[in-house]
């Protein structure tokens, strides 16, 4: 566990290094929902949450474990924990077969495009790469 | 059915005999006394041990089965915090399912908002439940649901009798134990010591004196003490008897000696009781007082001497006014005519009894009597000497003196012509003389008047009962014929000696014995002026 909290300290180092990122979670316009709380979004990402503040049904996007430092930062940011436990809380549920782990996009842009096209979608992405298709529901700031 | 009352009472009675039996037992040994209050109290004193162990027993169960149910509830809560956050109801299931293996939890459930989304274990009850809240596994302030389990009370229950139970078990083992070591330790230390000193008292024997010997090991302690002391007491004891014994053998002795003394003393030793009869007599009573004979009813002593009544009455009652010793000699009468004389001597005893001794003292009277006898009499003559004839002179003044009309005459006799008859034929001649006209003077007066010899030639008489100078006279010249009369001497020869009479009439008047032997005296000298041979009456006119 010291191992991968060391890992996680230089990747944050290295982010912070190569240019900081700023996390925000997107969702597509046509969901109806403005903005979204810490709360609610850790519910739509953990498992919790089914649907939409609005009603429609939610689908979380997450990123593969290799597309980039956007997925550690994000947890980390979200719920103050490493990816690997994030990992060991999904296999628990996955175990009973009653709850499933978001959906793993490849890469951030992949991310944006499920966003867009659902109006249920739900993903998180650099500030910088939000675009007119989606909408920002919740900023981690800097 | 008639036969089962009576089956009834059988047992009881047979359990009430049984009791019996079991308290005679008590009753006559120490070591299980012992041991039934040891195992009484013991056993009293586990069941409380035993009993007040439950409640503790239980409150230390019951924490600890909180303290597991907490225990259980950690290791599930992340579980349950999981599958609530999610609202995997299987998962909820698969954690309490985990939850109620434990013996400790009865069933348990878990609530959102109120609502039992999964459930374990058996039926629920309200009471006793234990519950937590559950928070979000990514938020300490968000509570999803609320973990509530129900304790096994029955297993804590079970757990606590069993410890109860395992308590009262040891205490009665150790119970157990310690009334075999009571029953050890009594019988080696108290009973076995108690049998050997009991067994030796027992082969001691009264006055015989013995010794306990001290139990091995026991000389410090209290037994040692009770031996010690026991032995104390049977050696003053020993001491007592043996010394009460030596006494009695001396008592017996002495009692036979004296029984020896009493049976065979000459003296007569008699007691009297308060009414005056003999008590008891030793055999020489039966020869002193010549009685009581044996299987005589006991007779007084005036009864046993019926001559002598009026002056035995008499001695008793001195005896006894007095309270002191008093004596008496009587004189005795016996059928062959003899005298005999008793000395009887009483002293008081206690309760108006009297002691009583009886002596038989004729021997000593006739004794005295020729003492008597020889002192008074003139050896040459057998008249009576000087010292007769004074006590007898006194005697008949004194008689005199109390009867007036018992006169008496005293006529003093000097024998006329006695010299010669010395001078001439010797002091023999003389004293033939002398013993002739006494016995010629015995003769002319009566049996009852008195012939005295003064010494030399003198005679008196004392004429009994003559109290006129005439009857004097003729009584006198009577005499003086008599010695007139010629006394035939050894050879042949005959001397004559003649007789100046001078006589004191006593009639009237009271005279003391020197005055009589003066006048007679004054009348025979004045005779034997006028010439010899010759008769005078003393006359106060002369």
């Amino acid at each position: 566990m010291s191992i991968r909290c060391f890992v996680a300290a230089t990747l944050l180092m290295w982010a912070g290094g190569a240019g900081a990122l700023d996390l925000v979670v997107v969702v597509s316009p046509a969901s109806g929902v403005e903005r979204l709380s810490r709360d609610e979004v850790i519910n739509l990402y953990m498992g919790r949450a089914r649907k939409l503040p609005g009603g429609t049904a939610a689908r979380p996007i997450d990123l593969a474990s290799g597309a980039g430092r956007e997925k550690a930062l994000f947890y980390q940011r979200l719920l103050s924990r490493d990816l690997a436990e994030v990992k060991a809380y999904w296999a628990r549920l996955t175990f009973s077969g009653q709850a499933s782990p978001p959906v793993q996009a490849d890469n951030p842009d992949q991310v944006l495009d499920l966003v867009a096209r659902n109006p249920g979608g739900v993903g998180y992405v650099d500030r910088t790469l939000v675009d007119a298709r989606v909408r920002i529901v919740y900023s981690f700031g800097e | 059915m008639s036969t089962a009352p009576s089956s009834m009472r059988g047992f009881a009675s047979s359990i009430r005999s049984g009791n019996e039996r079991v308290i005679h037992l008590l009753r006559r040994n120490l070591r299980l006394r012992a041991a039934a209050i040891i195992f009484l109290v013991g056993g009293l004193a586990g069941l409380c041990a035993a009993l007040v162990s439950i409640p503790i027993v239980m409150s230390t169960e019951r924490a600890l089965m909180q303290r597991q149910s907490e225990a259980l509830i950690d290791a599930v809560e992340d579980a349950v915090s999981t599958a609530c956050f999610v609202d995997d109801r299987e998962l909820a299931k698969q954690a309490l399912a985990g939850l109620v293996k434990n013996p400790y939890l009865r069933g348990a459930e878990i609530r959102v908002d109120g609502r039992v989304i999964a459930a374990a274990g058996e039926a629920r009850t309200a009471a006793s439940v234990l519950s937590r809240a559950v928070h979000s596994p990514f938020s300490k302030s968000q509570v999803v649901c609320e973990i509530r389990v129900e304790p096994n009370e029955t297993y804590t229950r079970e757990r606590v009798y069993t410890s109860a139970l395992r308590i009262a078990g040891l205490l009665a083992a150790q119970t157990a134990a310690v009334v075999l070591a009571a029953l050890l330790a009594v019988g080696y230390f108290v009973t076995q010591p108690i049998r050997s000193i009991s067994m030796s008292l027992h082969r001691i024997e009264a006055g015989a004196g013995g010794q306990i010997p001290m139990p091995r090991g026991h000389d410090a302690d209290e037994l040692g003490m009770l031996v010690r002391d026991t032995n104390h007491l049977i050696s003053g004891f020993s001491g007592l008897i043996a010394s009460e014994r030596a006494l009695r053998a001396q008592r017996e002795r002495d009692e036979q000696r004296m029984r020896l003394i009493f049976e065979n003393a000459e003296t007569g030793l008699f007691t009297l009781a308060d009414d005056g009869r003999l008590q008891s007599w030793n055999p020489a009573c039966v020869s002193v007082l010549g009685g009581p004979l044996v299987g005589a009813a006991a007779p007084t002593l005036a009864q046993l001497l019926p001559s002598l009544a009026p002056a035995l009455n008499a001695l008793q009652q001195r005896c006894i006014e007095r309270q002191r010793s008093v004596s008496e000699d009587f004189a005795l009468r016996e059928h062959d005519g003899q005298e005999r004389w008793i000395q009887i001597v009483l002293t008081p005893a206690s309760g108006g009894e009297l002691q009583g001794l009886a002596n038989d003292i004729t021997d000593r009277k006739r004794a005295e009597e020729a003492a008597q006898e020889l002192a008074t009499t003139d050896s040459l003559t057998g008249a009576m000497n000087r010292l007769g004839l004074n006590r007898r002179l006194a005697n008949m003044v004194a008689e005199h003196a109390r009867d007036s009309a018992r006169g008496f005459s005293l006529a003093m006799i000097d024998l006329d012509w006695f010299k010669q008859v010395n001078d001439t034929w010797g002091h023999e001649a003389g004293d033939h003389v002398l013993r002739v006209v006494a016995q010629r003077l015995e003769r002319a007066v009566r049996r009852t008047d008195t012939v005295a010899r003064l010494g030399g030639d003198e005679f008196v008489l004392l004429l009994d009962g003559v109290s006129e100078a005439r009857a004097a006279l003729t009584i006198l010249e009577k005499v003086r014929d008599a010695v007139l009369a010629p006394i035939p001497l050894e050879g042949g020869a005959q001397a004559r000696v003649g007789a100046s009479i001078g006589v004191a009439v006593v009639s009237g008047a009271v005279h003391s014995p020197d005055e009589l032997m003066r006048r007679a005296d004054a009348a025979m000298y004045a005779g034997k002026k006028d010439g010899r041979n010759n008769t005078r009456v003393f006359s106060d006119t002369a």
